[in-house]
């Protein structure tokens, strides 16, 4: 079999088959593009806001002088003052009272309570016991 | 290049500056080369028209990447393609047993429709997309070579070398197919 001749060939692109897109493709397309559109719109606007903002040189003094006192009252916050050192009570202090508190919950425990507890395992051993025996 | 003074300017210029009717005008003058090139890679009409979809509703934003190097269509052609691959490696990853022959590549893991109604579909579903579309921009659109290697970014040797090949494997398609009816 011979191989297709060069306008066979030709032919074969020229004839095939050839797609149009479809009607409301476009419209699609369009109404979302407007879409997009108006989401870029509003985010420059907001960018646009912004900028007006620390263009102004009165608002931006304000803004710094409100960042400063922010930062200054911070820093105090965080800083451990002497008072407070003064204040705390001794190591030795602290150890005492947790050990009170201790004593105290210990005392919370009844010994009654912990006899029947131990009963109740010697029962259970019984009765394994006695299913063995059966 | 692009034409500075024809309508092809005043449209990127529109574009770029927000303005939907640059859109329209590359659409009706770009729209359905693009269809037809994507759906020769695609081999699937409904995949075709949803990356045509896309394009046109990336172009407001990279139309920022285009630098008027190459003419408009050429660059379009380039975006087109690249999409078409992304799309075909993103199903091929997506089920990666069913793309196993590599060879033949139809794309089954990419939905309902791999329309091969006429017998250039069927010629061209034995090449790669990559092929398939390099073999279509030149002879289904006539596509210069100059301009094939701005697409594809290959030099001239390697496109004719290419396209030589590509064109023997769907000529012994087409003559297999010719035996087989006669048969």
């Amino acid at each position: 079999m011979k191989k297709p001749r060069s306008d066979e060939w030709g032919g074969l692109f020229r004839d095939a088959e050839r797609l149009a897109p479809p009607p409301g493709l476009w419209r699609r397309i369009e109404a979302q593009a407007r879409m997009d559109q108006e989401a870029r719109d509003q985010g420059s606007a907001a960018g646009a806001a912004g900028a007006a903002f620390w263009r102004n040189p009165v608002l931006r003094v304000a803004a710094s002088v409100v960042l400063a006192v922010g930062f200054l009252g911070l820093g105090l916050l965080l800083k451990p003052g002497p008072k407070r050192m003064a204040a705390s009570p001794a190591p030795a202090a602290v150890a005492e009272a947790q050990n009170a508190e201790g004593a105290e919950e210990m005392e919370l425990v009844d010994p009654e309570l912990l006899g029947w507890h131990a009963d109740l395992g010697e029962i259970d051993e019984e009765a394994e016991e006695a299913e063995e025996v059966l | 290049m692009v034409n500075w003074f024809g309508p092809e300017r005043k449209s990127i210029e529109q574009l770029r500056e927000g303005r939907l009717e640059g859109l329209h005008w590359i659409y009706r003058t770009y729209s359905q080369r693009i269809l037809n090139q994507c759906f020769r890679i695609l081999l699937s009409r409904e995949q075709a028209e949803d990356v045509l979809q896309d394009l046109f509703l990336k172009l407001p934003t990279v139309i920022s990447e285009f630098r008027g190097e190459s003419a408009l269509g050429t660059w379009l052609y380039r975006v087109a393609h690249n999409m078409c691959l992304n799309r075909l490696q993103q199903a091929k990853n997506r089920n990666k047993l069913e793309w196993e022959n590599a060879e033949t590549l139809a794309p089954r893991g990419m939905g309902n429709s791999v329309e091969l109604s006429d017998l250039l579909a069927k010629a061209l579903a034995v090449l790669d997309p990559d092929t398939r579309s390099l073999l279509w921009l030149k002879e289904g659109e006539g596509v210069p070579l100059k301009e094939l290697m701005e697409i594809f970014g290959l030099p001239e040797g390697t496109l004719k070398s290419k396209l030589s090949r590509a064109r023997d494997r769907v000529k012994d398609y087409l003559e297999k197919e010719a035996k087989v009816e006669k048969a």
